[in-house]
């Protein structure tokens, strides 16, 4: 690979890592908050 | 002082603050990459003998030092575990490895990139490089006992040991360019460091500013995620959720 290629290459892929980690962790925290919210949603209609 | 570091130790406390500051991290952290890799590629002087390649430093410096930093991280929370018992010493000892070993990945891959351009291979079994290899397996490692047991608490338990376990590890990475002789050079700033242009330090210590900013945000947005789902039957969750 020429020098640009290996710079590009790796500012690519450090781009790719970020927004993957970003992009799991959001989903990851997404469905943890939406089955918390499932759960008070059922307790509230178990207490009625 | 400590009146405010034990408030944001409170769970609801530690969730509203994660909350906003996780967005405000991000976007600061993914402006100033943008910026900070700009202003590298463009302002740096080119090396007289590597030329362009060894502008990868930008990259490969920030992720290798942000690899230890977060370990250390999950270290000083599996302290505080250990001590305290809170529910967020347990969350944000978890939440730091993931991204731990992602920044793992990036420094092993882009030092590789690196070192077929200028060593002419893309690994050797150097003192730095294996260290750092050892750190990946043992983020990886931790990664699988953290989801392996159902038990949350009994696993708090066995991964905190294993994290203060694991840290021999990183002064091991940190100094191997002085305990051995190694292929990779010494350090990049420092005492021993050879003199360096002003721009290239301006250029690398906006870039790991870039990415501590990145990465605390993930940890922040991962550890709220993982908080409310273990506090889900306290009160505050409704009262918090209720209102979104």
């Amino acid at each position: 690979m020429s020098h640009e290629e290996v710079l590009f290459v790796s500012i690519a892929l450090t781009v790719i890592i970020i927004l993957l980690d970003y992009f799991f962790s959001y989903l990851n925290t997404n469905k943890r908050e939406q089955d918390v919210k499932n759960q008070l949603k059922e307790d509230n209609e178990y207490l009625d | 002082m400590l009146k405010k570091l034990l408030q944001i130790a409170s769970p609801p406390i530690f969730f509203s603050v994660a909350s906003k500051a996780y967005i405000g991290f991000g976007v600061l952290g993914l402006l100033l990459f943008i910026l900070s890799i700009a202003y590298a590629l463009i302002s740096t002087p080119i090396d007289a003998q590597q030329g362009l390649v060894y502008k990868v430093i930008y990259v490969h410096v920030p992720s290798a030092w942000m690899s230890m930093f977060l370990y250390l991280i999950a270290a000083i929370y599996a302290i505080i575990f250990w001590i305290w018992r809170t529910d967020v010493s347990a969350v944000m000892m978890r939440s730091v490895l993931p991204t731990g070993a992602w920044m793992t990945i990036l420094t092993l891959v882009t030092g590789s990139l690196w070192g077929k351009s200028t060593w002419g291979t893309y690994w050797v079994w150097d003192a730095r490089l294996t260290t750092e290899l050892l750190l990946l397996f043992i983020y990886l490692g931790l990664i699988a006992v953290a989801n392996m047991i159902e038990d949350e608490e009994k696993t708090d338990k066995a991964l905190s040991l294993m994290i203060v376990f694991g840290t021999f590890n990183i002064p091991l990475i940190y100094f191997s360019v002085i305990f051995w002789n190694t292929l990779h050079q010494g350090f990049s700033l420092g005492a021993t460091s050879a003199s360096v242009s002003p721009e290239i330090k301006i250029a690398l210590f906006l870039c790991s500013a870039s990415f501590w900013l990145i990465c605390f945000s993930i940890v922040l947005l991962r550890a709220k995620g993982l908080l409310i789902s273990r506090q889900s039957t306290a009160n505050w969750p409704s009262k918090i959720l209720g209102n979104n």
